[in-house]
């Protein structure tokens, strides 16, 4: 296999699923379950998980690999993105199988966006080019901007959708600019010419302009404050499934971005950026917990908590290099699984129609669905940060770095922050675990969970467990992550 | 059904037992090692088997389950102790496991180590805890959920032995946040009472203040110790020019939060809202003593730190004084044990503040067994009364309950001081050693003590009246109460409670009558045994002041005065003249309501805490920041031209111009910053 | 700066302005390809032909038409419900303008804290059809591919946008 074709096997697998997709869903009479189009998504999903394993092999042997004219560079650090971004949406297809109703409305579109999004997620993370990170940036914009408004019909819905497509296109504007700028200020938008340019120029004005641009439009894609402002209504109007997904492969890419870009390709402006940094993290980790203290509907609450632990996520960036890669990679996978694991759940008790919305409409499920309220007891759990659950790990290792190279009162904004935090957690928690009321889940309707939700669940809870009890395994490929510049710094097109 | 428990228990304890005690003489290191890890694993595999499969088994199968998997622990426990006997060494057996998280700049093994320290917590642990589970067989016989509660209660042995074992604040800490989970579960094990569940809320979220004090100071260690590692930290801490202070009092705040000292000690009182079990396990023999155990194991570091020091002494002298006047006042029987469980954990915390670990410990021992004791009693007074609580509702109830009133008598007596028993010596050693540190902060410690003494005396000897003796203000055939499980068996009357209820407490009267032997002072004979046995561990630092037996004497006289005082008191009060404590309370009205309110603290948290937070809330979020989805016209849309028109409504409704006018704001912000720091 | 730059300029803000405040919807697109035509002129004005001219035949040319169509022939009664009075900026226009005048100024104030660069020696690469379609064949062979993907997505997101569900045919 060409170099070439190898470094872009995950997403070429999932290319051609997705267009396959496509073109069988005509196939399929109108009316009929569209479950088989979810079950190929779902073998395209597992078939470039494992793509991303071969390349790992064939890294573990050979070292990076470049591809197109150094647009692409596969290294550990994109394989691990591109793994998780893989089990994401495996995860999420088996959960959203069965959570549309018959008859099913646009599911085919509904499983080849998903596909496409996920595509673009890993461009986005395997390439060191700015412009080819537009586009991937691009991809998985449009597709989640549709996917949010897939509850069609419902006002929420085309709220949500058309909210975050304009403010989302707002944002990315800022992003191109950045873009824009740094060509400007080093004659390249490719990450290690960047770097290289940046230190022979002497009066980085611009880029460092540039870098505060790109960080702009990067944070409202993670929905850290303050660009966080969009996050709790699209969340609320959002399919529960599509929550899940969005709330963390895309956020994975958009930090693995930024943590190419900024450790990188902009080293030399580390002393500008880090400030940056650290507001958008105070400011995302108190709005975030402040803001969910307050709210009654269940998917806007974990919204603000999405807000909250992206700016646990930025603390990891105050560490020092290798830390900072390996706490924010590490971050990143447990609040995926803990996310994914929670809006699963969400989507299983009450299914497309999203009747249980409110922390009210939660009390007493303990007692009608044990099983269910103790996943996602335990979810909670990990979100709060408890030992032996992947989310303590997270926070333990993204505070301790942060204070390891100095910055005590982020550790201490933080750990109080977290405290904060399970205020409003165990709110619900306590909730599930009460008396039910008459207008409360004890008297709706609840779904039997099917196979597949059943596996998607038992697989993110066991992650969520896993990193918990034996984070090691993770922290060694995390470890080993850190994103070597080596490869990009050949400026000249490499012969293929 | 308990036959039945035994026969289980048999079946299984007698070939590993052999096992155990064949391999004595010629055991390996190895060996050894592999009986560390059985130890938390065994109850944890029960709270597996009893989580997964309780559902489905008979009572008899969850409860021989749950004990097997406690009692197995205790012996592998005093197989440990045979082996100490046997090597005469100081002990430190060391599991270890590959390393437990390996990243640059520290790493941490997954080990256990076993020192005199640990062998004591141990046994405690396992032995006090093996007697609540079987005197939880019958008192929880007839709750819905009795599987549940016995997979909650393994789960809890299981974090508490980690704890215990842990040879490193990470693993520590692990044990220690796992213990709080346990708790919340199972205070709130009545999950359908709204108290049951608040409480439960309130004891989780204080314990996360503590742990932001916790996990602060291991952050610190790590930077400057690159390890958290106890025996790294310790053997470097001399040599390394770190913020001890800094981290002692963190430490100390994480301990305030588990132990239930000031400020933190809101969550205890409320706990009683569990099953009664509960209270004596966790919140009286075990959990709540892990905070004194973590000082104790760190008295390295607070040795290095003399305003840390002083600080927890403090801390620990006005928490056993402001929770013994709470405890004067309260009618709820297990709440009078609940702030008398605070003044004493404050003993320990003052004993610990003085430097006097060794004692600290001992009077963790002691207090386990009469603590534990008082509990179950009071659980088997409140079974006999079907659910009874209020002690005006008490009274007269010597003759009916022989068997509780006896072993709560030995508890009594033991709690109060009363010369000779183990409370007694426990709480001398504490006093001595606070008198003879040679302090100011030791003087002050040591007259709160005496005075505290009395009031201990005072409050538990009311207890004790208002319960046994007086006139009966019984309600009988009370059939209908809040504890409804008691329902079936509470209308015929008081009753005794049976066998595997009793048996516990008489075994842990004897504990708490003779427990003190191990540690009588020299003064009076003995040799002090006790802390000699904790010296490999805690000798370093504090220099035991070689004081005259003389010394030693008179402490004893002027505590056993406090207790005899605060005897004499309630006898007078409740026995004598019953009106008169009435007479009193109205006279000093407002005292009596302060200590009736409990100083308002509980008031005082929420509307500065809780309130302050949520107005914050409410004002980060009644900006633009969130103005929420408008509402009206949700539900299905006609059309899909419907459906597009309400979108261009939408765009126009403002709310996404604000939100983008939010944004521009926020990228101007960061602009402005980026050039002005450049 | 130039006269070409300051004519051209103003198209540019003059077109996205008017597109912004009329009404009627047809009037915006047309507004707004005025305005594209204005940035097509500050391409040229900065020796980029061949971008220059590609934005004119593509967004005036192909994009705005097509929008008109789409707009005429598909949601005709849309456009005169959108017709209705109504102010040009909504009653929070005093906060809006703050706002907009808060962000331009730290803009502004951002543009002019630059040092006066000096002329870069480089000469700037050129960037004409030759060129582009080089860098496009080459260094950016594979941006320009995934683009399909891209366009693909969009398309697919279009049809379930305008297709109406089962539920709303129902």
């Amino acid at each position: 296999m060409s170099t070439n074709l190898l470094a872009l096997l995950p997403e070429l697998v999932l290319t051609i699923t997705g267009v396959l997709v496509m073109v069988l869903e005509p196939v399929i009479p109108a009316g009929k379950s569209r479950k088989p189009l979810g079950w190929l998504a779902i073998l395209g999903s597992l078939l470039s998980g494992l793509a991303a394993f071969y390349q790992l092999q064939i890294v573990n042997a050979q070292g990076t690999l470049t591809a197109f004219y150094s647009t692409i560079q596969i290294d550990p650090f994109s394989i691990f993105f591109h793994l998780l971004i893989a089990a994401v949406v495996l995860v999420t297809l088996l959960g959203s199988l069965d959570y549309f109703e018959s008859p099913i409305t646009h599911a085919g579109e509904y499983f080849a966006l998903v596909l496409f999004g996920a595509v673009g997620m890993m461009f986005m993370t395997s390439s060191v080019e700015l412009l080819m990170v537009f586009i991937g940036l691009e991809i998985s914009s449009i597709s989640t901007y549709i996917l949010a408004g897939f509850r069609k019909g419902r006002a929420t819905a085309s709220e949500s959708s058309i909210k975050y497509f304009l403010l989302g296109s707002f944002a990315t504007a800022f992003f191109l600019y950045g873009v824009a700028l740094i060509y400007g200020a080093t004659g390249s938008t490719s990450i290690g010419p960047i770097a290289a340019g940046l230190a022979i120029t002497r009066t980085p004005t611009m880029a460092i302009l540039a870098v505060a641009m790109v960080l702009i439009g990067l944070g409202f894609k993670v929905s850290a404050a303050p660009f966080h402002v969009w996050t709790p209504d699209v969340y609320q109007g959002a399919p529960a499934p599509v929550v899940g997904l969005m709330s963390t492969a895309p956020k994975a890419a958009a930090f693995a971005v930024l943590l190419r870009f900024l450790f990188n390709g902009t080293p030399m402006l580390h002393g500008h950026w880090i400030l940056l940094i650290e507001i958008l993290a105070v400011a995302s980790m108190c709005l975030g917990n402040l803001g969910a203290l307050k709210q009654h509907d269940v998917k806007r609450l974990l919204a603000y908590s999405s807000i909250a632990h992206a700016g646990y996520l930025l603390v990891a960036f105050t560490g020092t290099h290798q830390n900072a890669v390996a706490g924010a990679c590490f971050y990143t996978a447990t609040y995926a699984a803990m996310n994914v694991g929670a809006f699963l759940v969400l989507s299983q008790l009450s299914g497309f129609s999203e009747r249980i919305r409110s922390i009210e409409d939660f009390t007493g499920l303990a007692l009608k669905r044990p099983g269910m309220s103790a996943l996602l007891g335990f979810f909670l759990l990990s979100l709060i940060g408890i030992p032996f659950t992947g989310g303590f790990f997270g926070k333990f290792y993204v505070f301790s770095g942060a204070l390891q190279n100095g910055h005590v009162w982020l550790g201490i904004v933080g750990l109080a922050n977290s405290g904060v935090a399970c205020f409003y957690y165990l709110r619900l928690l306590a909730a599930i675990y009460s008396r039910p009321t008459s207008d409360s889940v004890a008297y709706i309707p609840v779904r039997k969970v099917t196979a597949p939700a059943a596996v998607a669940l038992a697989a993110t809870a066991l992650a969520t467990l896993g990193l918990g009890i034996l984070p090691n395994k993770l922290v060694h490929l995390v470890e080993r992550a850190t994103p070597t510049t080596t490869a990009a710094v050949a400026v000249q097109p490499t012969q293929q | 059904m308990f036959l039945l428990s035994f026969l289980y228990l048999l079946l299984f304890v007698i070939p590993e037992g052999n096992l155990l005690f064949a391999s004595r003489a010629t055991e390996s290191i190895m060996d050894n090692t592999n009986l560390l890890w059985l130890i938390p694993t065994l109850p944890f595999a029960g709270f597996l088997i009893n989580g997964t499969l309780g559902r489905k088994l008979p009572r008899a199968a969850v409860s021989a389950i749950a004990l097997l998997f406690t009692v197995l622990p205790a012996l592998i426990v005093a197989k440990l102790w045979l082996i100490l006997k046997a090597d005469g060494a100081p002990l430190a057996l060391q599991a270890v496991s590959r390393p437990w998280i390996a990243v640059s700049g520290f790493h941490v093994d997954f080990a256990f180590t076993v020192d005199h320290l640990t062998l004591i917590m141990l046994s405690i642990i396992t032995g006090v805890g093996f007697l609540i589970h079987i005197y939880s067989v019958g008192y929880m016989a007839y709750e819905e959920g009795f599987w549940r509660f016995f997979a909650y209660l393994n789960l809890f042995m299981f974090f508490m032995l980690v704890l215990v074992l842990s040879s490193s604040f990470l693993l520590l800490f692990v044990g220690w946040e796992g213990v709080g989970l346990a708790s919340y579960l199972l205070i709130g094990f009545y999950f359908t009472k709204d108290s049951a569940a608040n409480a439960g809320k309130k004891a989780f979220i204080v314990n996360r203040i503590g742990d932001f004090g916790f996990l602060l100071a291991m952050f610190l260690l790590i930077a400057h110790f690159g390890s958290l590692d106890f025996n790294t930290v310790f053997s470097h801490a001399a040599t390394t020019a770190a913020p001890f202070t800094a981290i002692c009092l963190l430490l100390a705040l994480g301990a305030t939060g588990k132990s239930a000292q000031i400020p933190l000690y809101v969550w205890l009182p409320d706990a009683m809202e569990g099953p009664t079990p509960v209270s004596a396990l966790i919140h009286a023999a075990t959990m709540v003593t892990a905070g004194i155990y973590m000082v104790a194991r760190c008295h390295v570091l607070f040795n290095l730190s003399p305003t840390a020091l002083a600080v927890v002494a403090c801390i620990g002298a006005a928490t056993a004084l402001l929770a013994a006047t709470i405890g004067m006042v309260q009618n709820d029987i297990k709440r009078v044990l609940a702030y008398s469980t605070v003044s004493q954990l404050g003993y320990m915390f003052m004993a610990c503040g003085v430097g006097a670990y060794s004692a600290g410990i001992f009077h963790v021992m002691t207090h386990a067994f009469f603590k534990a004791l008082l509990f179950l009693a009071a659980g088997s007074v409140i079974h006999a009364l079907g659910g009874e609580q209020d002690m005006r509702k008490m009274g007269a109830l010597r003759k009916r309950i022989p068997i509780t009133f006896w072993t709560m008598s030995a508890g009594v007596f033991a709690i109060a001081g009363f010369p000779f028993l183990s409370g007694f010596f426990s709480k001398d050693e504490i006093l001595f050693q606070a008198f003879t540190a040679g302090t100011a902060v030791g003087k002050f410690a040591w007259a709160i003590g005496v005075f505290t003494a009395f009031l201990t005396s005072f409050y538990m000897f009311r207890l004790w009246f208002k319960t046994f003796f007086g006139a009966s203000h019984v309600v009988e055939h009370n059939t209908h109460d809040h504890h409804a499980a008691h329902d079936s068996h509470g209308s015929h009357g008081v009753h005794e409670s049976p066998l595997v209820m009793t048996a516990p407490l008489m075994i842990l009267a004897v504990l708490a009558i003779i427990g003190g032997i191990v540690g009588v002072p020299t003064a009076f004979g003995g040799h002090n045994e006790f802390e000699h046995f904790l010296d490999p561990v805690l000798s370093s630092g504090h220099e035991v002041v070689a004081a005259s037996s003389g010394t030693a004497i008179a402490l004893s006289t002027v505590a056993t005065l406090a207790f005899a005082l605060g005897l004499g008191l309630a006898y007078q009060l409740y026995i004598r003249k019953p009106g008169t404590s009435r007479e009193i309370a109205k006279k000093l009205q407002p005292i009596y309501s302060l200590l009736d309110h409990k100083y308002w603290v509980d008031e005082v948290y929420n509307f500065a805490i809780v309130g302050s937070l949520l107005n914050v809330s409410r004002i980060a979020l009644s900006g633009i920041v969130d103005t929420g989805i408008v509402q009206g016209s949700i539900g299905l849309l006609s059309s899909g031209t419907g459906a597009l028109a309400s979108v261009t409504r939408r765009m126009q409704s403002g709310n996404i111009r604000s939100y983008a006018g939010w944004l521009a704001l926020g990228a101007a912000a960061v602009i402005a910053i980026t050039i002005f720091i450049h | 700066m130039s006269l070409f730059f300051l004519i051209t300029a103003a198209i540019a803000i003059g077109g996205t302005l008017a597109a912004m405040t009329r009404r009627n919807p047809i009037h915006c697109i047309l507004s707004l390809a005025l305005g594209l035509v204005g940035v097509a002129g500050v391409y040229l004005a900065l020796g980029a032909q061949f971008v220059g001219f590609t934005q004119i035949l593509v967004y005036v040319g192909a994009v705005a038409i097509l929008a008109t169509f789409a707009l005429m022939m598909t949601q005709g009664h849309i456009v005169s419900a959108l017709i209705e009075p109504r102010r040009a900026f909504s009653r929070s226009s005093v906060s809006g303008f703050v706002t907009a005048a808060g962000v331009f100024s730290v803009l502004g104030w951002a543009a002019q804290s630059y040092r006066p660069l000096t002329p870069s020696t480089q000469q700037a690469p050129a960037a004409g059809a030759k060129e582009v379609g080089v860098a496009l064949m080459h260094t950016y062979v594979l941006p320009l591919e995934v683009i399909g993907v891209l366009l693909t997505a969009a398309l697919i997101g279009a049809v379930v946008i305008a297709l109406p569900s089962e539920e709303e045919r129902s």
